[in-house]
């Protein structure tokens, strides 16, 4: 009894924690909290006269965040950083790109270039830099409201541009409740992937780009409509008129004297021998997909692909015969894994296969591009590529690599320009 | 952080097993449940109980104290944790019949025996997260020294996350942010925290 009784009596910090147990005791009840983050493009409301008023002040060339789309001119390469201007790289050595300057353009997704003047959109508006002296970069003209499709309220000069983010909401929720995960993730999968495609990755010379020149025109498409401009005085573009081409414009490529320009569900031929009124000649009807488009006198190479913006379409390269560019025939279609941009040389096509890597063919013999298959490049991921007069330039998660195509079953990796974040293929 | 932590562990379990050599190591075997109360939509509650299993391993730092590492496994209702940790034991009255035991432990409960799941664009996954685990108890001597049963009362609060997110079906987007991560369009991150009384026998050698 005497030996009990010490035992309790030395015990007094057990019996605190036993106290201090007891009263949490009731506690003892799970808790869960939720956080949902999805991508969502949010809309932004601009006024352009405060976008107009700002100086465009050329600064040092900044590293490479996001690449857009990209443009060769003479010994320089224009790399666009969606919503935000234009890098400028000297190139005259592919093996050793330099960084030169950068523009600041707010608002900038497309870039073209005519006898030294660089023609580069900014919202609703259509800019024009001489860029003939390259370390003494001047904006010259500022077309307003060619592009007013942005326009929500003319009156107030007020645009919508939408800025892809991430969201995070948070919520505190019963536990095991996984109801409210599936419910909230299919709403984002049907819904918030909206409207980013401002940011792709593509350019002139390639075959994905939105600008391009023609007999002394420059043709925009935007996602409905087919632009047109007359620059025969090179600073000074003269707004002539718009094409309605129905929803999903992609891409437009030059060929003599011919526009081809991919939609989501078909490619348009459009002559433009008379350059200031392009007349229609066919549309060459697929599937939905998106299409990038490349040319050479008898055929047209479309890549068709599953993309965020055309989910449902196939991935396969098209060989069109255009002979009759009024009576477009698909000649053959070939699987491919996902491709995006294609560039043709000659004889040789690259394909730029998304995250799987990028491939060569010899297409002398349109019907057997399969079996002639020369590389395919499984550690190039790539989205487009511009076959270059020094170098195969190339757009890739890596940001922008340059190769050596003067063998052409044989590219030879000259030099990377790396990007802080790179492109997710 | 993990990192850091696990090398931590193998220093404290390496110094452990050196100090064992000396004579001082001391072992800890409990078996037990993990109580629980699981909240409802409509606001009612409904109780759990998992098993639990821990050893501990530590050394002697005073003659009533050791320090070690712990190690264990817990089965909750959606996921199986193993918690790695560092321990302190403290006893009192080890020579009476009936003793006292006062114990903390403290880490990290990893989630690497649940795999991470993928159909089609849809991919779920567990990651664990730190726990805690007080408790006090009685030994009761095995009448062979140095050996003794024990019964332990304790609250353990164990963090964990359940991650499921939707891959961007195209994978074409240039977007980055730290907060989703690559290659996704949305994922949604549940963090658990998991509070149970716990009740455990154990022997301790």
């Amino acid at each position: 009894m005497k030996e009990r009784l010490q035992l309790i009596v030395s015990w007094p910090v057990f019996f605190i924690l036993a106290a201090i147990l007891f009263i949490t005791l009731p506690s003892c009840q799970d808790e869960v909290k939720s956080t949902f983050t999805y991508r969502a493009s949010i809309p932004v409301f601009l006024e352009m006269h405060s976008i107009r008023e700002a100086d465009i002040i050329i600064q040092p060339s900044l590293g490479l965040d996001d690449p857009g789309k990209i443009y060769l001119y003479e010994d320089f390469l224009f790399i666009n950083e969606p919503q935000k201007g234009i890098h400028i790289w000297d190139n005259a050595n592919p093996s050793n790109p330099s960084p030169l300057s950068f523009i600041p353009i707010p608002g900038n997704v497309d870039l073209a270039i005519n006898s030294g003047m660089l023609y580069a959109d900014s919202y609703v508006d259509l800019l024009v830099f001489d860029i003939s002296d390259i370390f003494n970069i001047s904006l010259v003209k500022r077309v307003e409201d060619v592009f007013e499709q942005m326009y929500v309220d003319r009156s107030t000069a007020t645009i919508i541009t939408y800025k892809d983010t991430v969201i995070t909401t948070e919520s505190e929720i019963a536990p095991w409740g996984r109801g409210w995960s599936w419910v909230l993730a299919f709403s984002d999968a049907s819904s918030g992937n909206r409207g980013a495609g401002a940011s792709q990755s593509y350019g002139q010379g390639g075959s994905m780009a939105r600008f391009t020149l023609l007999n002394a025109h420059l043709y925009a498409v935007d996602e409905t409509s087919l632009r047109v401009f007359d620059v025969i005085k090179t600073d000074e573009p003269k707004h002539l008129l718009n094409i309605n081409l129905g929803w999903g414009i992609e891409t437009i490529f030059p060929f003599q004297d011919k526009l081809f320009i991919g939609s989501n569900t078909g490619m348009h031929i459009y002559d433009a021998s008379v350059a200031s009124e392009p007349k229609e000649m066919a549309v060459y009807q697929h599937v939905t997909a998106c299409d990038p488009v490349v040319v050479n006198e008898k055929y047209a190479f479309v890549t068709l692909r599953t993309g965020r913006m055309c989910p449902m379409g196939v991935d396969e390269l098209q060989v069109i015969d255009i002979q009759n560019p009024y009576s477009p025939k698909l000649l053959k279609a070939y699987p491919m894994l996902n491709p995006h941009g294609l560039a043709l040389s000659g004889d040789y096509l690259y394909v730029a296969e998304g995250k799987h890597g990028m491939k060569s063919f010899l297409v002398a013999d349109v019907l057997a591009i399969d079996q002639n298959q020369l590389e395919f490049l499984k550690s190039m991921p790539s989205v487009d590529m511009i076959p270059g007069p020094k170098s195969l330039i190339v757009i890739g998660p890596d940001g922008v690599c340059q190769f050596d195509y003067s063998t052409p079953d044989a590219l030879n990796p000259l030099s990377c320009i790396k990007v802080k974040k790179p492109v997710i293929v | 952080m993990k990192k850091y932590f696990l090398s931590i562990f193998l220093i404290c379990f390496y110094s452990t097993i050196l100090m064992a050599q000396s004579g001082q190591f001391m072992h800890q075997f409990e078996l037990g449940i993990l109580r629980g109360n699981v909240g409802n939509w409509d606001g009612s509650t409904m109780s759990r109980t998992n098993l639990s299993i821990q050893s501990f391993h530590g050394a002697r730092i005073t003659e009533n104290q050791s320090v070690g590492i712990t190690l264990g496994y817990d089965r909750y209702e959606q996921m199986d944790l193993v918690p790695l940790g560092f321990g302190w034991r403290g006893f009192q009255h080890l020579d009476k019949k009936v003793g006292l035991l006062g114990a903390f432990d403290l880490g990290y409960g990893s989630a690497f025996l649940e795999k991470r799941q993928r159909e089609g664009l849809f991919e779920t996954w567990y990651e664990g997260g730190f726990f805690f685990h007080p408790n006090i108890g009685l030994t009761f001597n095995a009448g062979k020294s140095p050996s003794y049963y024990t019964l332990s009362l304790g609250f353990k609060r164990q963090i964990a996350h359940y991650f499921s997110g939707f891959l961007d079906p195209s994978g074409e987007n240039s977007f980055n942010s730290p907060l989703l991560p690559r290659g996704f369009s949305s994922l949604t991150q549940e963090t658990y925290y998991l509070n149970s009384l716990s009740l455990k026998l154990g022997l301790v050698f």
